[in-house]
């Protein structure tokens, strides 16, 4: 009874987000075996956690989608400089020249096609440092050498674009 | 606070992306709490990340939901069954066991939470539906008040000038431009038996940063203040009451002053200047 009840609820979870959750976990992390580990990590951990869930925290589903994100950034920062390399060659330049990446965030690391391409490049390297890569806004401003109001109000007009373009 | 102010700094953005320190976060929570139109805000910002990962969604591989379901139950049995070795949980660290919740009681949290999201969902976006159509129309009535207003502020001075022209004891006095090269002009309309004194302003350019016109009146040879001429009515037209109560005076003068006037005009920049009949 018990565990049928729990195959239901799995069911409705695994069918409503778990696609979504995949699409976020693959954009950090390219392999697809590790993708797949990932995304068991982040279901158990949310199936555990769900009666930790603070409803004041915001949504569930951003809820669950930030527990994907920082289960597959933990696993990217884990493995090292090397699985990173593999990955995403590229992604390095952030850390020592940040100027040449701006070019270089192009659509197939964030894969939304022309949805982030409507975003300027000093936007969309935000996002992509924020919510691809799981960089507090301390270490944006640190590693892009920028204000951290500038950070915070170009994030702000990134998601606002975002915003524009999902309620049309 | 300023609660537009504090949207515009982006800190909710970040908060939805978990891009704050703890101390932050809770900052951010305790404010948020205490304004609900900054818990409108961040129900639309979290509604983007959400479509963004949606639009982002990918084709599951086969294999991987029963795996999962397999390490769930296999979570949930062990309890119940003959306890398992312990290198069997050791083998996944990476997983947080909860305390000590019995696992009946998460399956029935989850049953709810399945119910609650899915209703929540659908009363969210009919509701976000509602309030951007509600927005649009409030924003489109305020509009149209304010024409409204001033369209009736318009026809009230027209109505204030026809009368006070009709008035025989009042005398329009032309003031012509003092900067040779610049065509200016405003009128003043003086009742010497009443003191009252009405400006109405025909052409002059709308005064620069940090500048405003101040309106002079000259009593026995000095120059007296009649206070400060708001922009709107150089910028608007129409005519103006001024506050002061003038019963003798040798000409009027309009010049441009530092923002909020000056105790006396300053000489070369007295821009228009008319006497009494």
């Amino acid at each position: 009874m018990l565990r049928q009840q729990s195959r239901e609820a799995f069911d409705y979870l695994y069918q409503h987000y778990a696609a979504a959750l995949y699409g976020v976990i693959r954009r950090i992390i390219f392999d697809e075996e590790t993708a797949k580990d990932v995304l068991q990590e982040s279901f158990v951990k949310i199936w555990n956690h769900i009666d930790h869930y603070d409803s004041n925290r915001g949504r569930i589903y951003t809820w669950m989608i930030n527990i994907a994100r920082h289960a597959a950034i933990d696993k990217l920062r884990s493995k090292g400089e090397v699985m990173r390399a593999k990955i995403r060659p590229g992604a390095e330049v952030v850390h020592t020249e940040p100027t040449t990446l701006k070019t270089e965030v192009s659509t197939d690391v964030i894969g939304l096609g022309n949805l982030v391409t409507a975003l300027k490049p000093e936007y969309a390297h935000i996002v992509q440092l924020a919510y691809y890569e799981g960089y507090t806004l301390d270490e944006i401003s640190k590693t892009l050498d920028i204000p951290l109001g500038t950070v915070k109000t170009r994030m702000r007009h990134a998601i606002k674009i975002l915003r524009e373009h999902f309620s049309s | 606070m300023n609660i537009q102010e504090y949207i515009e700094s982006g800190i909710l953005e970040a908060y939805v992306l978990d891009a704050l320190s703890p101390t932050e976060r809770k900052e951010v929570e305790a404010v948020v709490s205490a304004y609900p139109e900054l818990q409108e805000e961040l129900q639309a910002i979290s509604s983007a990340m959400v479509s963004l990962a949606e639009t982002g969604a990918m084709e599951l591989p086969k294999d991987l939901k029963e795996r999962i379901w397999d390490e769930i139950s296999g979570v949930m049995d062990a309890p119940s069954e003959k306890p398992k070795p312990a290198p069997a949980v050791a083998a996944r660290p990476a997983v947080p066991l909860p305390a000590s919740r019995p696992n009946w009681q998460r399956a029935a949290v989850w049953a709810a939470v399945a119910v609650s999201v899915l209703t929540n969902f659908l009363l969210l976006s009919q509701k976000n539906k509602l309030v951007t159509r509600q927005v649009a129309l409030q924003h489109k009535v305020d509009s149209l008040q304010e024409q409204q207003q001033y369209l009736a502020s318009v026809v009230a001075d027209y109505d204030k000038e026809r009368e006070m022209l009709a008035d025989t004891s009042m005398e329009a006095v032309l003031m012509k431009t003092m900067q040779p090269g610049h065509p200016m002009a405003a009128t003043v309309y003086w009742s010497r038996k009443k003191g009252d004194t009405y400006l109405s302003i025909q052409k002059l350019p709308p005064p620069p940063q940090g500048k405003q016109y101040q309106m002079w009146v000259i009593q026995n040879g000095k120059p007296v203040s009649m206070g400060v001429i708001p922009d709107g009515l150089v910028t608007r037209g129409g005519m103006a009451r001024l506050d002061m109560e003038v019963t003798n005076g040798q000409a009027f003068a309009i010049s441009l002053e530092k923002e909020g006037g000056s105790p006396t005009p300053t000489m070369d920049q007295i821009q228009v200047m008319g006497k009494p009949s």
